[in-house]
């Protein structure tokens, strides 16, 4: 199997894991993955807002950049988030 | 994962796990003011989330490792792992923040260090894991690999590998090495340091004759039944021998205490 298609299973993966801890539906699954595809996932919690999710799945979504920024893992001051 | 308190992040990571998980921010804020804050995701229990909760935490970790994993792959254009150092520290990001089950993960290269794919293959309890060397030959023969990198973690801090993480590694060598398939290295991580087989002179030899029977540990009551109870899962004895399914229960040495307790074999 190619990088790529490697890469496209670990992108499937983690919108399979966003989507369940959300307990979104398959077509939050699908966003997400699209999202991840193209962006990247360096870059992924950068484009929430034009990606235009659902309200519920945004607020998750920035609960786990939160989370994320808290690590260290994701770059910025608390008032970015 | 890799951890680095920040205390001024503090706030930010406690909002953002209340709103996932469900669990009250207040309990949070207590519990960072006298434990370390990461013990939410690295050790769950000790927050005594409800079962919703815990399944919550459970995914969040996943995700985190999802997320790290994918952040590797991106950064570097092909994922190359060409020495022991590159390995330690790829699987200690991975595995490190991992602190309630045992992991065994697996990479699998092309000819020029390439990764072409990374996987874990089987999760276990707090001190042991099932490896099951068919599982990791499918895979790699799947992908067209020509070598292969093992990776498990020690919850218990421990780096040390145990008798049955050089059974499980002989055995690999031992199926791999006539389809010239080389095990590079078996990486063990333990909190934030890792261990290398390759690097302490510990990588078995093969053995000239390969066995897919359950291999009789060092306390072979336990074995046994071991192999009993899973195989009563699988079926038949015939069912078995034609799947040439084989099992292996390594341990954490660092519970070898605990072990009688918990039912298993007697030192």
């Amino acid at each position: 199997m190619e990088q790529n298609q490697f890469r496209q299973k670990d992108y499937e993966r983690a919108a399979r894991l966003l989507s369940d801890l959300f307990e979104a539906g398959s077509d939050v699954t699908v966003k997400l993955y699209a999202q991840m595809e193209q962006n990247g996932i360096d870059s992924f919690f950068d484009n929430l807002k034009p990606a235009d999710f659902p309200d519920d799945v945004a607020e998750k979504l920035t609960a786990v950049r939160m989370v994320l920024h808290g690590m260290g893992e994701i770059p910025g001051s608390d008032e970015t988030l | 994962m890799t951890v680095d308190y920040k205390e001024k992040y503090a706030s930010s990571f406690i909002k953002g796990i209340a709103l996932l998980t469900g669990i009250p921010e207040n309990r949070l804020k207590k519990y960072a003011a006298e434990q370390n804050l990461f013990n939410v995701l690295e050790h769950p229990n000790t927050i005594a989330p409800n079962k919703q909760q815990f399944e919550k935490i459970h995914l969040l970790n996943d995700f985190i490792s999802s997320y790290q994993l994918l952040k590797l792959q991106e950064n570097e254009n092909k994922l190359t792992i060409n020495s022991t150092k590159k390995a330690g520290e790829y699987f200690s990001a991975l595995l490190g923040g991992t602190k309630d089950r045992e992991k065994f993960m697996t990479i699998f290269l092309d000819s020029r260090g390439h990764v072409i794919e990374s996987r874990t293959m089987f999760e276990g309890s707090i001190g042991e894991a099932a490896v099951y060397p068919r599982e990791v030959l499918k895979a790699a023969l799947d992908c067209d690999c020509v070598s292969i990198i093992l990776a498990h973690n020690h919850p218990g801090g421990s780096m040390k590998p145990s008798v049955e993480d050089l059974n499980v590694t002989q055995t690999l060598v031992s199926i791999f090495t006539p389809l010239q398939i080389k095990i590079l290295d078996h990486i063990i991580v333990a909190g934030t340091g890792y261990h290398s087989m390759t690097e302490s002179g510990e990588m078995p030899l093969p053995l000239p004759q390969i066995s897919y029977d359950v291999l009789p540990l060092d306390k072979g009551k336990a074995a046994e039944e071991e192999q009993t109870a899973y195989q009563s899962e699988l079926g038949s004895q015939d069912d078995k021998e034609e799947w040439g399914f084989l099992a292996y229960r390594y341990d954490n040495p660092d519970i070898g205490d605990i072990l009688p307790e918990m039912g298993g074999p007697e030192p």
